[in-house]
């Protein structure tokens, strides 16, 4: 049923009985239960029914028992688990490793949203030119989105290991590269530059397809106007596809801060505790330690985390995000 | 650990940390490992053999190794969980359990039980160095920590691989970083 033809129904469902085998009709005058209004919600609810069921089973269910989990001492090993209350939260005020590990986290993400965003906006303004071979160009650059991250990720290990390939490419000019996962200074860089190329490719698509949807006319214009290049794009570009930086920066904001396989693939969170961001030492917490209840309680503090940068980009969407009010 | 850095990043014996130099692929011209990673060398180009640790200045050597089955004495089904370790164990299951492993029964811990399932080692091989091995070692107890212990160790102990590192500094820092954990 489209929305006009419901409307329609659910105003004269107000006023009249309906026709004998369209629904329920009245009995003896009074109105039935089953309004045209309340049959179609009934509808709209069994419709959605089996997706809020999977959310609420296998999203919210969990939501809600980490916080539980986090009030708790469990021991899987010898299956104790005891209610500690806020014991957990006093642990992680006095957790020692918490700075490092959260200005880890910061670093990362900091370094991960700049360099993608930039870097998928550089790539998807040249493959908006149209000369030859931006097609190819444009799946060469996608094509590591869809590759496996483990693979991914193993094969730079390889490549960036101290008698690795890149080391061999710079002895070749005469550079003698460093130890790039084991070095303080550079393993952070390694593992954020990793990860940018693996997913710069889905960004770069999505600030495409906005730049596609810019209108050539405001261009011309602008360019009769004597505007430069560097004033169109400030002027012209960035206002326009700001939604989709909105999008781009959320997505990688969030999906930053979520980063696991490839700190545990290439470096363990070494050297010392430099590539420790906040979810592998979550991790260790609670698959290496067995601390299950500060695992959760770490989880507690990652999701609080990730909801106020979420809600901070979404508020701060109305200074800078073009046609939103 | 002095002589680790130096073989490292003096010497250049060693490979250092974060390089990969594969013993069974020829990159390298010792390894210590589990004698079951012996069939790899199959198709080796190369000569080998299955020796014991040189002794030292202050004597042998050995290294830690872990391997065990046990039961949880906490766990809510103890008893079960040792019935069940009782009959995996049984000298008809450890028989069978020796074609994967060093089988747990003292009676079937032979060189012959290992070279079954060991093709390319010889029986002497396996005695002098395995058997002789374990008959000389010790049960030496864990922490109950030992995972958080290992990962305090390893991240305390990464500045040490720097050509430039001062071995006694780095060694002190992983003693005031693992203290705590020891006191408990």
């Amino acid at each position: 049923m489209t929305p006009s033809a419901s409307k329609v129904a659910v105003t004269a469902g107000r006023v009249q009985p309906r026709p004998a085998g369209a629904g329920h009709p009245s009995v003896g005058g009074r109105r039935s239960f089953w309004t045209v209004r309340r049959r179609d919600n009934l509808v709209g609810y069994l419709l959605i029914a089996p997706q809020l069921l999977g959310s609420a089973l296998f999203v919210l269910l969990p939501l809600g028992l980490v916080f539980w989990y986090s009030m708790h001492e469990w021991n899987v090993l010898a299956g104790t688990f005891e209610f500690v209350g806020r014991e957990n939260y006093d642990r992680l005020l006095a957790d020692a490793n918490l700075r490092e590990v959260l200005g880890g986290t910061a670093l990362f993400s900091a370094g991960l949203v700049v360099l993608n965003l930039a870097l998928a906006l550089v790539l998807a303004i040249l493959l908006n030119q149209r000369l030859a071979g931006t097609t190819f160009f444009r799946t060469v650059f996608f094509s590591p989105v869809v590759v496996s991250l483990v693979a991914w990720t193993i094969v730079w290990q390889f490549l960036l290991q101290d008698d690795g390939g890149l080391n061999g490419l710079l002895g070749v000019a005469g550079i003698d590269g460093p130890n790039w996962l084991r070095g303080e200074g550079t393993a952070m860089t390694s593992v954020i530059v990793v990860q940018v190329l693996k997913n710069v490719g889905l960004n770069m698509v999505l600030f495409l397809a906005a730049l596609q949807g810019v209108p050539g006319q405001l261009y011309e214009a602008a360019e009769l106007d004597g505007a430069g290049a560097w004033t169109r794009f400030r002027r012209i570009t960035v206002p326009l596809i700001s939604p989709t930086i909105l999008l781009t920066s959320i997505i990688t904001v969030v999906g930053s801060l979520q980063v696991f396989a490839q700190i545990a693939v290439l470096t363990q969170g070494g050297p010392g505790m430099s590539t420790t961001v906040l979810v592998y030492y979550l991790y260790q917490q609670a698959f290496q330690f067995h601390h299950f209840g500060y695992g959760a309680t770490l989880s507690v503090l990652l999701f609080a985390i990730v909801a106020l940068l979420t809600v901070a980009q979404w508020r701060m969407r109305r200074k800078w995000v073009f046609n939103e009010t | 650990m002095t002589f680790l850095h130096r073989a490292v990043f003096t010497d250049k014996a060693f490979p250092g940390p974060g390089t990969a130099a594969d013993f069974f692929a020829g990159d390298a011209a010792m390894t210590v490992t589990q004698i079951s990673r012996a069939s790899l060398l199959q198709d080796a180009t190369f000569g080998w053999d299955l020796v014991p640790l040189p002794s030292g200045p202050k004597g042998e050597y050995s290294v830690i190794g872990q391997a065990g089955l046990g039961v949880f004495k906490k766990s809510p089904n103890a008893a079960a969980a040792a019935d069940f370790l009782a009959f995996f164990t049984n000298p008809a299951n450890s028989a069978k359990l020796a074609a994967y492993f060093p089988p747990p029964r003292a009676s079937q811990l032979t060189a012959d039980t290992l070279a079954k399932s060991n093709p390319l080692l010889k029986p002497a091989q396996l005695q002098q160095v395995v058997i002789a091995g374990i008959e000389k070692g010790v049960v030496k107890p864990n922490h109950t920590g030992q995972a958080e212990l290992s990962q305090t160790v390893r991240a305390a102990l990464d500045p040490l691989w720097r050509p430039e590192a001062d071995v006694k500094a780095v060694l002190t820092g992983v003693c005031a970083k693992i203290k705590p954990m020891l006191g408990t």
